[in-house]
């Protein structure tokens, strides 16, 4: 077999396990998606009452919110098939990483790979008829699935270069969760809100500007190249977070504490 | 019955004193609370400035600000009483308390204030300090400032007797976070702490009035901003009313509860 072949083996392996999983615990995993849903919607009829009150105060309407919103929850739950970016410090710090280490495959595929949040994917199907409902136009849909893949990508980069700095910093998961609380804050507001020096870090530091502006932009305005911008930025940044993972790894140094198995 | 008030007085007290201890971690993982004052700064002044609008739903840019400010404070500060409460019955911990010489309800009631205090005052300096940084600072009347300290006590007392009281369904349900999620979506939003409930459209209006919320949140931070005392007799005559009723439906969950309580083992 092919190593690309032993790796896609590997991931449907891991899938069908985490896939069990979600069937043994489906009440609380319904729960949890319950819970999600109840979230956004309550946002959502905040920003219906702001768009009632205040409908010209840009080019943007309930509509173009929506779509931001279901755009960032679909891209989140491509993200939780890769659920372990989120607790890349945790694993290093707490003597996890060992078990990926003394594998045959590569330890960040096995490691991302090993625990799924397969829940999140009937979520995303949820926003995704959602809005075909709202657009149904082939074009939009289409658009909307590719910047759905793109953010999700460009969201996976960003928590892999702040996970992976848990090798060199003790604190990088409280570092890494602000952060990661602020894009996913940023990215469900309008990017027109922001002026100055903000509007410059949504598309550098905080780069939620990818998956709320560029979005609406493609999907509503047909500005094509910003496909391409945001996809070359979320291989940038995954590029980027593979070579810091690579860098902690050769500053890595195992401790005492012994896990057997560690997901 | 005041002397009879003192252990609850004195718990509240000692949880305040215990929660002082862990002031500056407060402070300092108020993150979340920056970047949001941050976001509510600009969309407020974009839609302001915008619309052309001095005063939206009854307050001026920097009403609206200050009014985000304490709202965010109050709901942040919540400290996770219904979860202690889910706890004690799953484990069977809540049997000990049955013959103990205090009122468990009010013992929690109790316990969760004197923290929530604590937790209060650290959240509002944070957001205090980071509003003044960006919009100048801000100073409410004197005159209505015990009023002010009376409405936030009775606003925070009748939201921890509701969070107290879903923890209570522990005795029919494993897990009461579903119930839990329910009540703080529904006070995000009718409560009025993402946006206030005047610029809602009617029929919002309507359901926000009629639900005890609005108490919770939205009143005290009206006060501080708008520091009108002609209405707040009756305001906090209201709200005793709300944490007599929500106390009274409390009790009467718990005593329903305790009847099918059944615990094994020691």
């Amino acid at each position: 077999m092919s190593t690309a072949g032993k790796y896609l083996g590997l991931f449907l392996g891991y899938f069908h396990v985490n896939a069990k999983e979600l069937l043994e615990y489906r009440v609380s995993s319904l729960i949890a998606l319950f819970g999600s849903l109840l979230n956004s919607a309550i946002w959502l009829v905040f920003w219906w009452v702001f768009f009632r009150r205040f409908p010209n105060i840009s080019e943007w309407q309930f509509v173009h919110l929506f779509t931001i919103w279901a755009v960032l929850n679909v891209a989140l739950a491509l993200v939780s098939v890769f659920y372990n970016v989120y607790k890349v410090p945790a694993i290093i710090n707490e003597g996890k990483l060992e078990y990926y280490l003394v594998r045959p495959k590569n330890a960040l595929f096995h490691l991302l790979i090993a625990r799924m949040q397969l829940i999140d994917l009937l979520e995303a199907a949820i926003w995704f008829i959602s809005f075909i409902i709202l657009k149904p136009e082939l074009p939009a849909v289409i658009l909307f699935l590719v910047m759905s893949v793109i953010s999700a990508a460009i969201i996976h980069g960003f928590l892999l270069i702040l996970g992976s700095l848990g090798f060199f910093l003790k604190s990088a998961d409280g570092i890494g969760t602000e952060l990661y609380n602020a894009l996913i804050t940023f990215s469900t507001y309008p990017n027109w809100i922001f002026r100055g020096a903000a509007k410059w870090i949504i598309f550098t530091v905080i780069p939620a500007g990818f998956i709320s502006y560029v979005p609406v932009q493609v999907i509503y305005n047909r500005v094509y190249w910003w496909i391409l911008g945001s996809l070359g930025f979320g291989i940038f940044l995954n590029v980027v977070g593979c070579l810091v993972f690579s860098q902690g790894l050769k500053y890595f140094e195992t401790g005492n504490t012994f896990v057997l198995r560690a997901d | 019955m005041l002397k009879s008030m003192d252990k609850y007085l004195a718990a509240a007290a000692l949880s305040a004193k215990n929660y002082l201890a862990y002031t500056s971690e407060v402070i300092f993982r108020s993150g979340f609370l920056v970047v949001i004052l941050f976001v509510f700064v600009n969309l407020w002044t974009v839609t302001y400035s915008r619309s052309g609008a001095g005063v939206i739903g009854g307050f001026d840019l920097k009403q609206m600000l200050w009014y985000l400010v304490f709202t965010e404070s109050i709901v942040i500060s919540r400290p996770r009483v219904h979860q202690k409460v889910e706890e004690d019955i799953r484990t069977g911990a809540v049997s000990y308390t049955l013959a103990r010489p205090y009122n468990y309800l009010l013992f929690q009631l109790s316990v969760s204030f004197g923290e929530r205090m604590v937790r209060f005052i650290s959240t509002l300096m944070v957001g205090y300090a980071v509003m003044s940084v960006m919009i100048g600072p801000y100073l409410p009347g004197l005159s209505a400032l015990p009023f002010l300290m009376v409405t936030v006590a009775l606003a925070m007392l009748a939201d921890l007797i509701g969070m107290i009281t879903v923890g209570f369904l522990a005795f029919w349900v494993e897990d009461v976070s579903p119930f839990f999620l329910v009540y703080s979506r529904l006070q995000m939003l009718l409560g009025g702490m993402i946006i206030p409930i005047t610029l809602f459209p009617p029929f919002l209006r309507r359901l926000s009035e009629w639900l005890p919320f609005r108490f919770m949140v939205y009143a005290p931070a009206k006060l501080f901003v708008d520091c009108d005392i002609t209405q707040v007799w009756s305001l906090m005559a209201e709200q005793i009313f709300i944490c007599i009723l929500l106390f009274f439906i409390g009790m009467s969950v718990y005593r329903m509860g305790v009847k099918r309580l059944d615990v094994n083992g020691g």
